[in-house]
């Protein structure tokens, strides 16, 4: 039984005559103690997904779902207290930009104290020393002056910490981590992936891991999904999936990278963009820019199809196992 | 991209015109200009001839009162509903002096003051300082007794309160865009201080600008009323809603109706520009921020 | 053979700029160090790529090519002429010569202005010619970096990230510059965009001749467009040479650090990696010696006192006290 299960996911905005649709028929499942990389570019829905997850949309947005569940407790029968009671315990989530995350107006301490209150409880001595341990589980240097510190007096790396000391305070199952490292310099970005990679062995965690950068999801993750327009497009085991792709969107993806165009004057590009409101295609999303659409891209959408551990979204998979 | 984008005065209207109160203050603000525009159309009478026969009487709906008057005449016989119309046309007039003048004060002085810092900007922000401490109408009143009592003079003295939060506003903003990289951009293209002043920055510092003159029209008028209320502001026999009231406060027992309108015609007026920018502000601000 | 010294494009030499920061009304402003002594060189038509994380200068770097701050030591020659010392007339005639592209494309461009308008306005400043011919140029560029004459009507905000930023391009090469300093042009943009902005960037530099200082802490889109390669740390330069130097065969520490923390897809490239600790260092309090030694897993007692000095080693110029003994 999977610790996540999400089926059939779709998240809509804007007024229903004309929606903006920022997820379609998504499925997802993540196991216990299991890496999973999400990966995608701008307007793939990526974000939006775990934010359903997590119960964060806001009307006018809408969120629906066949299948929600939480270690096989089913999540759109109970009430959203109810709900929210179970993600908060057993799921937390790490954001792109931890200046924007914290409080600028109270202590790192006073921040990580109330998390434990909310979920842990205890008495407040208690708890600061939870917290104080909890600094030190996440590498923080310096940990008894940094408990005292405001947000602002913190580097961007110190700040992602306190938001994954945060996060694991109440020692979820599942954490997520929303372009966790985007906004870190590259060195720094390398101790935090390590950092999240040792934890989530230590206290089998499962991590799902949010990010357009495929070469950090190539060195952390052991299964990826990947995302266009809404829609999962492929999922598969790493290194298969990144070596051998059978959708041509992930093919086109590594192929722009600079490191798999290393002696060409010019990287290989995708042409066009990504569909916006308006111009959402009747039949497969990627086909106008798909150097391999046929008619019948135009006027069918593909199912996902395929093994459970390698799905794929296309007519014509690139390993030519055609439907 | 989507075929047809909405031009940014089009997708403005669209979020005011979510705001029913906004949109009922910009009707009655219309309504006003109109009159202020035309008032010959609408007015039954000159605001200005005097019908002794009749004065003090009431409005058409009371007992004495006759159509000639829908809503009666003053203590002289003056017709007040034609009085009422052309008075709009001179609190309109206030309003958009003042609110021009002080803007115009008020947007110079604020783009030097956050362009040059330094003692420049603590010479400007103090010295407005030092208007913001006095109380507005007391500062009115003193710069009309300086130059005399007028209606012009008195617009001068609104529009000198007025101008310590235009010039707030305009540094706040300047400050806050100074460090963006589009005026970045310009300077590297060899802007001079003129054009990033003008050019650049202060298009983009316009919406809090647009809120508060709006707002200030309000206040326009009523500091007009209140100046006109005390004799310094629009001499007899200008049919000014403020000085209305003054001369009519005598009669508020017996003839109601030479305080009331005038008073009404003050509220509605300044309520309507008040909704009104209270929904600009509303429209301006997420458009902003997207 | 009779040789006539051409001076560089761009040269730096010994370039520092120091900000004052206010520590308060009783205390002496403490010197944030932004730039400590920097010299490079960059040639016509070649692209120089400066690398380096949160703290390291780049960003004074660029603020100091264009022209917009004044050195607080050192010198800085454009066409063999010193920016500092130079003449309001000089400093005129050489302003159209280096542009710039900034990082964020949400920022760069006036939100109040239709493209039309933010790509003429160089030409408006500088130049005499008439509105007709200003246009003339305005649209030429435009179906240069790929959008379409009906564009120039439309406000920023209307566009996307990859969009933006070919304006930005556009309106840097405007006045035909021999130098572009690119601040991250790519940094904020999906890989796919990303291609098809660098791939722009390149056609561009082959076509019209133009020098890059491409500012970029992503390793890969460097190594790809780079000729030469910059590798700075708290404002100062520790390794410079060119590209295949600095990424076959790395000599100082922290550019092995920066290699090896690059995420990489495939397993067989990724070096293996000595975890480095600790955080970058700020530019108000700079560690004693080597501004580097703190984190390095090299460092001796050396490095805690003495401040090494780039010297040349096996084609690379190296700041490091132990180049020769690391492998």
């Amino acid at each position: 039984m999977a610790l996540l299960e999400i089926e059939q996911l779709s998240v809509s905005f804007g007024r229903p005559e004309a929606p903006l649709i920022a997820v379609e028929g998504v499925d997802l499942a993540i196991n216990e103690g299991e890496v999973v990389g999400v990966v995608g570019e701008s307007g793939s829905g990526k974000s939006v997904s775990s934010l359903a997850i997590m119960g964060l949309i806001d009307p006018p947005g809408r969120v629906a779902a066949k299948r929600m569940a939480l270690a096989g407790k089913n999540l759109l029968d109970i009430s959203s207290r109810e709900r929210r009671a179970m993600l908060g315990r057993d799921v937390a989530m790490i954001f792109q930009d931890p200046m924007a995350s914290l409080n600028p107006c109270f202590t790192v301490a006073h921040q990580l104290m109330e998390t434990l209150a909310v979920h842990v409880g205890g008495r407040a001595s208690e708890r600061r020393a939870r917290a104080l341990e909890l600094l030190r589980q996440v590498d923080m240097p310096d940990p008894e002056r940094r408990l005292n510190a405001y947000p602002h007096q913190l580097s961007g790396g110190m700040s992602q910490r306190v938001m994954v000391a945060m996060a694991i305070a109440c020692n979820p199952r599942l954490l997520i981590a929303d372009e966790p490292t985007t906004a870190l310099d590259v060195t720094i970005q390398a101790q935090l992936l390590d950092l999240l990679l040792a934890l989530q062995k230590q206290r089998g965690m499962a991590l799902l891991l949010i990010t357009h950068d495929l070469g950090v999801v190539a060195q952390t993750a052991q299964r990826v999904v990947v995302m266009y327009a809404g829609q999962v497009v492929e999922t598969g085991a790493l290194p298969r999936i990144f070596q051998a792709p059978r959708h041509p969107y992930t093919r086109a993806l590594l192929a722009a990278l600079p490191e798999n165009n290393v002696g060409r004057q010019r990287l290989q590009t995708i042409p066009g963009t990504v569909p916006g409101q308006f111009d959402r295609p009747a039949g497969c999303l990627l086909q106008p820019r798909c150097a391999f659409a046929a008619p019948r891209c135009t006027q069918e959408r593909p199912a996902l199809f395929g093994k459970p551990d390698a799905l794929v979204r296309c007519h014509f998979p690139l390993d030519g196992e055609a439907r | 991209m989507s075929s047809t984008p909405p031009s940014l005065l089009a997708e403005l209207w669209r979020h005011f015109s979510r705001n029913r109160g906004a949109v009922a203050g910009l009707a009655v603000v219309l309504l006003l200009v109109l009159l202020a525009l035309f008032p010959g159309w609408f007015a039954p009478h000159s605001p200005i001839e005097q019908f002794r026969s009749a004065a003090l009487s009431p409005p058409a709906w009371l007992g004495g009162g006759s159509r000639h008057f829908p809503l009666g005449t003053d203590a002289v016989g003056r017709d007040i509903l034609s009085r009422l119309i052309y008075g709009a046309r001179l609190s309109l007039t206030i309003g958009l002096v003042a609110v021009s003048l002080s803007l115009s004060m008020g947007i110079v002085l604020g783009l030097i003051s956050g362009f040059m810092r330094g003692w420049v900007e603590t010479a400007i922000m103090r010295l407005m300082d030092v208007l913001l401490a006095l109380p507005s109408l007391l500062l009115a009143i003193a710069v009309v007794a300086i130059l005399g009592p007028g209606l012009l003079n008195a617009m001068v003295a609104i529009a000198v309160v007025m101008v310590p939060h235009y010039v707030r506003l305009m540094r706040a903003s300047v400050i806050g865009e100074l460090g963006k990289d589009y005026v970045a951009a310009s300077r590297i293209a060899g802007a001079g201080t003129l054009r990033l002043m003008f050019d650049t920055v202060l298009p983009n510092c316009t919406a809090p600008l647009i809120v508060q003159a709006t707002l200030g029209f309000s206040s326009a008028i009523l500091d007009a009323a209140a100046l006109g209320f005390l004799g310094l502001g629009a001499q007899p026999p200008t049919p000014e809603w403020g000085s209305m009231l003054a001369s009519a406060l005598e009669f508020i027992a017996s003839a109601w109706w030479v305080v009331s309108f005038p008073g009404l015609a003050i509220l509605v007026a300044v309520l309507a520009f008040n909704l009104m920018g209270d929904g600009l502000r509303d429209a301006l601000d997420p458009k902003l921020k997207s | 053979m009779n040789t006539i010294a051409i001076p560089p494009l761009l040269e730096a030499r010994n370039l520092v700029k120091h900000y004052p920061v206010a520590q308060g009304p009783f205390r002496q402003p403490a010197l944030a160090r932004a730039l400590d002594g920097v010299s490079f060189e960059l040639a016509a038509g070649k692209s120089l790529a400066v690398v380096g994380e949160s703290g390291c200068g780049k960003s004074t770097l660029a603020r100091q090519v264009t022209m917009i701050e004044a050195p607080s030591a050192g010198q800085l020659l454009l066409l063999g002429i010193d920016v500092g010392s130079a003449t309001r007339e000089q400093k005129q005639k050489l302003r159209p010569l280096v542009q710039m592209v900034f990082q964020n494309p949400y920022a760069s461009l006036n939100p109040r202005k239709r493209i039309g308008a933010i790509l003429e306005e160089p030409l408006a400043i500088n130049t005499r010619i008439s509105r007709a011919q200003r246009r003339e140029r305005t649209l030429a560029m435009m179906d240069r970096v790929g959008l379409r004459p009906e564009h120039a009507g439309r406000y920023p905000h209307m566009f996307s990230g990859g969009q933006r930023q070919r304006v930005a391009i556009a309106r840097a090469l405007m006045l035909d510059p021999r130098l572009v300093v690119a601040d991250e042009p790519v940094s904020a943009l999906d890989v796919s965009v990303q291609a098809q902005v660098l791939n722009l960037m390149m056609d561009l530099q082959a076509q019209t001749g133009v020098a890059y200082l491409f500012i970029s802490h992503n390793l890969a889109v460097v190594e790809h467009i780079a000729d030469r390669v910059l590798v700075m740390y708290l404002g100062r330069v520790v390794e410079s040479g060119t590209k295949r130097a600095i990424f076959d065969a790395p000599r100082h520490p922290y550019t092995r650090a920066l290699l090896a923390s690059t995420p990489r897809l495939d397993a067989g490239a990724r070096r293996s990696r000595q975890p480095i600790k600790g955080e970058l260092p700020s530019p108000l309090a700079p560690p004693p010696g080597c501004a580097f030694h703190r984190r390095c897993p090299y460092a001796v007692d050396r490095c805690a006192v003495e401040a090494p000095a780039l010297e040349a080693h096996d084609g690379h110029l190296v700041a490091c006290h132990r180049v020769g003994e690391i492998d």
